[in-house]
């Protein structure tokens, strides 16, 4: 088993490695004039353009600043902003915190809601009230996650002040506040997908043969569902978590646009639109980390549960 | 003797996109106390349907079951479903025919086995943990303690089956049903899990319904054999009778199929046509457009009639081929 | 046919279809109720000019953020502008950027997944390596480091996107193919001297064609969602066009006054998007039925009666008339 996990890993950096460089090279490729958005388009004197220039290794070649760059990245440091004036470290570590807390509710909320309904939707299969579930994840599937942050914010937040319309609160806990809006936005659509993925796998493992043999062991049905089957058809709701993690940190930059909460999706998006490459580069290469860091987490946890999979 | 189970017009209707299939028409069967009876056909006569009614196996949504099944004084069809869940094995058990796919990958053979002791027997998990070792050594699995904490894809296809075999037999049957038990194993392995299943009859006394294909299998276990085609059964007596003797020209017609090794023909012999699809309710014998010996008769269902010459000997023909 | 006469005389099929043809169904309601609904809203939308009842960049600053009315049955903007108008001038240009996305996808995924699947080994690793890098990155984020570095704008967008969208499809098609090779017919063909081309793209190709259709129209919907959340973010579509994503951005602004602004675009987004699913799950479900839905026993029997008594009838008046 620690064999596998160190392959694995060893297998993860050339990926990692692979991508920065792909990070790398997109956000120099542009045309634009990165000390002009440093100094937001005022004209500047030609000493403090050199002086900028030497700051920021940029007028080193390009793969000589990529080394520059990933070296530091691999110790710890990613870079300065060009608009900021700190650190990517000490913008990220202002605003990690709000969106792993934003992330951690949702997929908490999505995995209590999902999997009972998936189940319940299974075993009452074909009845009304499995009709009606159906028909709801389906357009919560369909549903994008700006929209339904946008209707929350007017119906529970606008309309009826139940919650904060933006912001968050000091601290962890009351932050529960502020974020639970835009937590339950970001989870509708995996609650959705898992419920949907949940019940078509239930079905399966109802229909399969040892199912049958449990019945006919004379296990009673209720059992049968959460003692047999359950185990069974979630093990491909683990794969798709993984890949629905891609989509839930995306799904955090819409939904911390939406209500203004000032996390990391916010920081890169500004970022973004003002071509500001060391946050771009610092915030991506992290994130990317993290991605991959969770599909392998992911992939040892199916090895652990799964004893098929298990290298002999 | 006494008759341990009896059963009387079973009808099974299936819901299918293209119509209702009747795939039981009207079976009977008994079977006494120590018997060893084998239920023979063709694939898609109703062998497997017949056990999956008779424990309520059939998911309600699509099937309808109508008729009698007798057993220790109560009809299983009628009674509610949570006295059903604790005959199923406990009194009567049903083994299957593909044991990989029959076991839960997820748990190891001692749980599964284990399991079947805790449902039914008062015990904790240290004291099922002792049966079930002491259940896989009687079906001769070794060595019991390293397989006990297995998973079933881990054991041969034998091994899987003598697993099923375990779980069946663990709160000892009155009834053990064995669904095609040796078809998804090889020959040599086939004559281990029959010897097994003999050895244990003999041991507890149980009846076993043995549904099968093969004639071998009915030839090496049984006693007494019923005969199924189309839903229905067409002919019932001993072993020896049926092999020497049949009376329905379905049952000769297979018994004279099987290619004997002494034999210095060119061709095998075969039945000619296929067995009618089963939508719709059937009139007349469903053996009739295939039979030899078919006559105006045969529009009108024959009903179960004996045959005069063993006891014990019945057969649903008009026209007997018995000598 | 006379045997045919006789088996349908002597039971009694379930499903319309069935009575005409035993064949699997293509056009379940499910199905036609989709492909209506695209259908209208991909017509509303090529056809704007003609049905829209005003030009999209009118504006009447009388109607500032008018709620709906006879005028206009959607509202007005912020300029005035009608809402309905912009909504199928801007539903024109989100669904012809998804099948630009789509598009891009298909031309580079497809034959991507050929190649690696055929050939294997060598080619296989290396296709295979830099989808792992792609697949590296949650989806909507190589589109951010693009669009940083090449600047905004719905042809980045759109060329950004239909990258990410490759990996997916190159692994499936590669699955298939490799399923496909190892069939006799593409060791017949080598046998013959067909070249390798030949056979992947006039012969296996159209082996797989049933499931990448089914991948296809989801990838649709997802690419309708992304670029909406890209041109919500501004980073797709540029004023003064305007999609359906950038529409829902600025309706954002008077959620109280007019919420139709979000609303409006929002749904027509949910809709086509569970149309999409829907064709999307009518498409596999003919390719592969797994799961038909299957009437009660209650229905059948009453089924069953009326039509008996039907035959009855008919038999009767036969009789009659003989």
């Amino acid at each position: 088993m620690l064999k596998y996990v160190i392959k694995r890993i060893l297998q993860l950096i050339p990926i990692l490695l692979a991508a920065s460089i792909l990070i790398f090279a997109l956000v120099r490729l542009s045309p634009s004039d990165p000390i002009a958005s440093m100094t937001t388009g005022k004209a500047v004197s030609a000493e403090t353009r050199q002086s900028l220039e030497e700051h920021y290794h940029l007028d080193k070649s390009y793969p000589e600043q990529y080394l520059i760059w990933i070296t530091g990245a691999l110790q710890g440091n990613l870079g300065e902003s060009f608009i900021h004036k700190q650190t990517v470290n000490s913008l990220i570590a202002g605003r990690l915190p709000t969106t792993l807390q934003l992330v951690f509710m949702s997929a908490i909320l999505a995995l209590i809601i999902a999997i009972p309904v998936g189940v319940i939707s299974a075993v009452k299969m074909n009845t009304p009230l499995d009709r009606t579930l159906s028909v709801l994840t389906l357009i919560f599937v369909a549903s994008p996650v700006f929209l339904t942050a946008l209707l929350l914010m007017l119906f529970f937040a606008l309309k009826i002040p139940l919650f904060p319309v933006f912001g968050t609160g000091d601290g962890f806990w009351d932050n529960f506040k502020y974020l639970f809006l835009p937590s339950v936005a970001l989870s509708l659509n995996m609650v959705a997908l898992i419920s949907r993925i949940t019940r078509s796998n239930m079905i399966q493992e109802l229909n399969s043969n040892y199912a049958t043999t449990a019945i006919a062991k004379g296990v009673p049905y209720r059992r049968v569902v959460m003692g047999h089957c359950l185990k069974n058809a979630l093990i491909p709701v683990i794969t798709v978590t993984s890949i629905e993690f891609g989509t839930m940190i995306v799904g955090a930059v819409l939904v911390e646009n939406v209500f203004a909460l000032g996390g990391i999706g916010d920081v890169l998006l500004q970022g973004v639109k003002a071509a500001d490459y060391p946050v771009v580069q610092g915030i991506t290469l992290l994130l990317v980390a993290i991605f991959l860091l969770i599909n392998l987490l992911v992939d040892i946890i199916y090895a652990a549960i799964d004893p098929r999979i298990r290298p002999q | 003797m006494s008759t341990l189970l009896e059963v009387k017009e079973l009808r099974v209707e299936l819901m299918s996109v293209r119509g209702v299939v009747h795939a039981l028409g009207g079976v009977d069967l008994s079977i006494e106390k120590g018997e060893i009876h084998g239920l023979v056909g063709e694939s898609g006569c109703g062998k497997s349907m017949t056990s999956r009614a008779v424990m309520r196996l059939l998911p309600p949504a699509r099937s309808r079951v109508s008729g009698q099944v007798l057993f220790d004084g109560k009809d299983l069809l009628k009674i509610p479903p949570r006295e059903m869940a604790k005959i199923r094995g406990n009194r009567i058990s049903l083994i299957f025919q593909d044991p990989m796919t029959s076991l839960n990958p997820l748990m190891t053979v001692g749980d599964q086995i284990g399991e079947a002791f805790r449902l039914h027997r008062e015990c904790g998990k240290a004291e099922a943990r002792e049966k079930t070792l002491a259940m896989l050594e009687k079906v001769g699995i070794y060595p019991p303690e390293k397989r006990i904490d297995q998973y079933p894809h881990e054991l041969s296809g034998g091994l899987q089956q003598r697993v099923m075999i375990a779980m069946a037999i663990a709160n000892e049957p009155d009834l053990l049903i064995a669904d095609e038990p040796t078809t998804a194993l090889d020959v040599t392995i086939q004559a281990q899990i029959l010897e097994l299943l003999k050895s244990l009859q003999k041991d507890t006394g149980m009846s076993i319904l043995i549904i099968t294909h093969n004639f071998g299998v009915v030839a090496e276990v049984c006693d007494r054999v019923s005969v199924m085609y189309a839903g229905r059964i067409v002919e019932s007596a001993d072993t020896r009778t049926i092999f020497h003797n049949a009376a329905h020209p379905y049952s000769k017609a297979l018994i004279d199929s099987i290619p004997k090794a002494d034999e210095n023909c060119e061709y095998l012999a075969t039945i000619p046509g296929s067995p009618p699809e089963l939508y719709g309710e059937q009139k007349g014998c469903p053996f009739a457009p295939r039979c030899a010996f078919a006559s105006d008769e045969c529009a009108r269902l024959p009903q179960m009639r004996s045959c005069g010459d063993a006891e014990g000997h019945t057969a649903a023909c008009w026209h007997f081929q018995c000598r | 046919m006379e045997s045919k006469q006789k088996f349908y005389n002597s039971h009694f099929p379930l499903f319309r279809s069935h009575r005409k043809k035993q064949e699997g169904v293509l056009f379940t309601a499910p199905m036609i109720i989709s492909l209506l609904v695209l259908a209208a809203i991909i017509f509303c939308c090529v056809f704007a000019n003609v049905i829209s009842p005003y030009s999209p960049t009118e504006q009447d600053l009388s109607s500032s953020l008018a709620a709906p009315s006879a005028a206009h049955l959607l509202g007005c903007d912020k300029v005035g502008r009608d809402l309905l108008t912009r909504l199928f001038y801007g539903g024109r240009t989100t669904l012809l950027s998804a099948l630009g996305v789509v598009a891009l996808s298909i031309v580079l995924g497809v034959p991507l997944g050929l190649l690696s699947g055929y050939y294997g080994k060598t080619v296989d690793t290396i296709i295979g390596r830099i989808c792992d890098v792609l697949l590296a990155f949650p989806s909507l984020l190589l589109v951010f480091v693009f669009v940083a570095g090449l600047g905004r704008g719905l042809g980045n967008a759109v060329v950004a996107l239909g990258i990410v969208y490759v990996p997916m499809l190159t692994r499936l098609v590669r699955s298939l193919t490799m399923v496909e090779k190892n069939k006799t017919y593409v060791e017949a063909m080598n046998s013959i001297g067909y070249s390798d081309a030949r056979i992947m793209f006039r012969h296996i190709l159209p082996n797989c064609i049933s499931t990448i259709t089914v991948q296809v129209t989801l990838d649709l919907a997802y690419a309708i969602l992304d670029l909406a959340a890209l041109s919500f973010l501004g980073l797709g579509v540029q004023p003064p066009t305007a999609d359906w994503g950038a529409m829902l951005d600025e309706g954002r602004n008077f959620l109280l006054q007019n919420p139709m602004l979000a609303i409006a675009p929002g749904l027509a987004i949910v809709v086509v998007v569970v149309s999409l699913n829907i064709f999307s799950d009518g498409l596999h479900q003919y390719f592969e039925p797994v799961q038909r839905k299957l009437p009660s026993f209650k229905k059948y029997d009453r089924m069953e009666a009326k039509a008996r008594a039907e035959r009855e009838r008919e038999a009767a008046k036969h009789e009659h008339a003989a």
